[in-house]
């Protein structure tokens, strides 16, 4: 396999608290290869949001810390300086949010908020970019884009300001396009016409992206690859296909027990995960699942952090005891 | 954008009215009869009742006042009661060298107020945001008649660098004009620019934690770009109410400053029409001063409806 663009190795991120130390990701290593896409998963509050935003360093260091190393084409970017970071957002890494209703500057229009990163970082002029603007925003499936790009966000429905954050997101030719929760904050059509957007536009060009979700069943249109994390760590690692059909992780599993099955009647009887994700300011000293895991034993899950094995390449899990399920 | 503008100018008008009456009402209740005080010792009956009459003073209240408004539609405040003169002309005589020290003051209010809010805003909870909060503690707590005499002892009677008082006309000096200007505008700006360095920090800070600004670092826009394209034009917003209530404050303060600097503007001129029981003309001057407050807040929402496109569309 050709080597990653994108390599994490043993990221961490804490923050300094009023309440203590507050250990948000606690040792995350993956890689990314072009043209694919990388789901996270995992509950609310698991530090998806940070480890994404830690690797673009969009976080505040103090009261953030970040440790390990993030390595794009081979260079650390925890390492680089501030000149380079900006040169790689938005032109090498781009990333859209959550809720497309603040994302966008309400006070500028849609054409400006879309050309500022041309005109940075390709260098275009004021009417090439808008030009390319109009573009983007067809592509994105924005009808009369020549009209819509002198309007302003809060002329535009909630899908729409997510297509133009995806437009934005675009407009340099990024390698890695991160998606944290695009569609969390739409509505269930809208959702699924993002996800098929992003999903039609990576095929056409072709970049990686990492696509952050609470969601395990929007996670099967879209992603290679899945990663289940909880409390900052890595739970489980595999092809979405393996994932669905052999959870081997008991948190993977919970997760997958509160989705509704397709053709399911009956939605009451879907099976939560009971308790709360771990309080990073008092973080379990073993497993952070072990305290809501009805498998977890005193002797290990509570003691020892379980790692990846690194036997089973294309499947990997942090459990002492991972479920025996075959695909 | 008519229709917003004839509205406003309707409600402005209202006001003015509504200025008128309250004005009249006040002078008419207060106790001192104007031609009581006007005559002092030297009084005398017949020629108080005729001082009366011919003042109009003498008719029912609601009677004066409507010939008073009659006359003011016309453009016509009357005649000073004191000195016999047109009150028109009088305001006008001393409006330049209020709307002079105004303007004076508010600019280095903002000249003072931005980047003192602005660079305590990007830095804050650093020593430089604290440096600046104390600063314009001082400066709000600051009574404007104690900085104005402050002013006067150190940087005239002491230093010598700048007049103690008085005006000078632009057209007759322009050096002069400014030295004159130069105290009592920075009595009133630091102020005011105290009052609105706080509201300029926070309307800063409150748009640098918004998501807008997370999306425009994630396009690699430098700091500095952020808080001029992004920050700012939306800052500007509620910086630009403040600084209109601000004026408002600001006239106030003139009434004091332009005492305390011997300033010939309208604050001092309402200030002896109270004295002197003018009625005529303390309702003249009133009627400007409300009128140029007035005017400036509408300027104000006008910037508002250019600065905030949500409200320019609906
Ligand atoms: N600036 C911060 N200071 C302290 N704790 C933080 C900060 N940002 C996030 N956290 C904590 O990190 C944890 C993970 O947050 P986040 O990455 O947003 O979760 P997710 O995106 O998975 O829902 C949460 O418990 C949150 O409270
Ligand atoms: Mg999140």
């Amino acid at each position: 396999m050709s080597d990653p663009i994108l390599s994490v190795r043993d990221l961490r991120v804490r923050f300094g608290t009023k309440r203590g130390v507050a250990e948000v990701v606690n040792g995350i290593s993956y890689d990314l290869h072009a043209g694919e896409t990388l789901s996270i998963v995992g509950e609310s509050g698991s530090g998806k949001s940070v480890s994404v935003l830690a690797l673009m360093r969009l976080l505040a260091e103090p009261p953030a810390a970040i440790a390990g190393s993030v390595l794009l084409h081979g260079r650390d970017l925890l390492k680089a300086s501030h000149r380079d970071m900006r040169s790689v957002r938005g032109k090498d890494l781009a990333m859209i949010f959550q809720d497309p209703m603040t994302s966008l500057n309400p006070v500028r229009t849609v054409g400006y908020q879309l050309s500022e990163s041309m005109s940075l970082h390709l260098g275009l002029t004021a009417d090439s970019a808008r030009r390319r603007a109009i573009e983007l925003l067809d592509m994105v499936g924005i009808p009369s884009p020549d009209v819509r790009i002198d309007e302003y966000p809060h002329q535009l429905s909630g899908g729409m300001r997510q297509r133009v954050m995806i437009a934005m997101g675009l407009s340099c030719d990024p390698d890695v396009l991160i998606a944290d929760e695009p569609t969390t904050a739409l509505d269930v059509t809208t959702q699924a016409q993002i996800t098929d957007l992003v999903a039609e536009l990576q095929q056409r060009i072709g970049m990686a992206v990492i696509w952050i979700t609470h969601d395990l069943g929007v996670v099967a249109g879209i992603a290679d690859r899945v990663i289940v994390m909880y409390g900052g760590r890595f739970m489980e690692e595999a092809g979405v296909n393996d994932l669905y059909a052999a959870p081997n992780h008991p948190y993977t599993d919970g997760l997958l027990g509160s989705l509704p099955m397709p053709g399911a009647d009956r939605p009451e009887k879907l099976v939560t995960i009971p308790g709360l994700p771990p309080d990073p300011v008092a973080m379990p000293p073993g497993c952070p699942f072990a305290p809501r895991c009805v498998h977890s034993d005193a002797s290990r899950c509570h003691i020892e952090v379980p790692v990846f094995e690194p036997d089973r390449a294309r499947h990997l899990v942090a459990c002492h005891y991972p479920l025996q399920v075959t695909a | 954008m008519s229709q917003f503008l004839t509205k406003r100018i309707l409600q402005m008008l209202v006001a003015l009215l509504g200025v008128s009456i309250v004005v009249f009402a006040l002078i008419h209740l207060v106790p001192g009869d104007p031609v009581r005080v006007a005559l002092g010792t030297r009084f005398d009956q017949d020629l108080y009742d005729m001082l009366r009459e011919r003042s109009g003073l003498d008719r029912p209240f609601i009677e004066q006042y409507f010939a008073w408004l009659g006359n003011a539609l016309t453009g016509d405040l009357g005649l000073s009661f004191r000195n016999s003169q047109p009150v028109t002309s009088l305001v006008l005589e001393r409006l330049p060298a209020t709307i002079t020290l105004a303007f004076a003051a508010l600019f280095v209010a903002i000249v003072v107020a931005l980047p003192a809010g602005i660079i305590s805003a990007v830095r804050s909870g650093k020593p430089l945001d604290y440096a600046v909060s104390a600063a314009s503690q001082v400066g709000i707590s600051m009574p404007d008649f104690w900085a104005g005499v402050m002013y006067i002892l150190l940087f005239a009677l002491t230093l010598r660098w700048l007049p103690s008082s008085g005006y000078v006309s632009f057209l007759e000096s322009p050096i002069e004009w400014l030295r004159h200007l130069v105290l009592p505008a920075i009595t009133i700006g630091l102020i005011s620019g105290s009052v609105i360095t706080r509201f300029v920090r926070s309307a800063v800070l409150e748009a640098l934690n918004q998501d807008y600004v997370r999306t425009a670092r994630a396009k690699g826009l430098s700091e500095w770009r952020i808080i001029r394209r992004h920050v700012l034009p939306n800052a500007w917003i509620p910086i630009v109410t403040v600084v209109g209530l601000q004026l408002g404050f600001l006239m106030g303060g003139l009434v004091v400053v332009e005492v305390i600097f011997a300033w010939p503007g309208l604050g001092r001129l309402a200030l002896t029409a109270v004295k002197d029981r003018d009625f005529t003309l303390l309702q003249g001057a009133v009627l400007y001063i409300a009128f140029m407050f007035l005017t400036i807040n509408l300027i104000v929402d006008l910037i508002y409806v250019r600065l905030d496109p949500r409200v320019r569309v609906s």
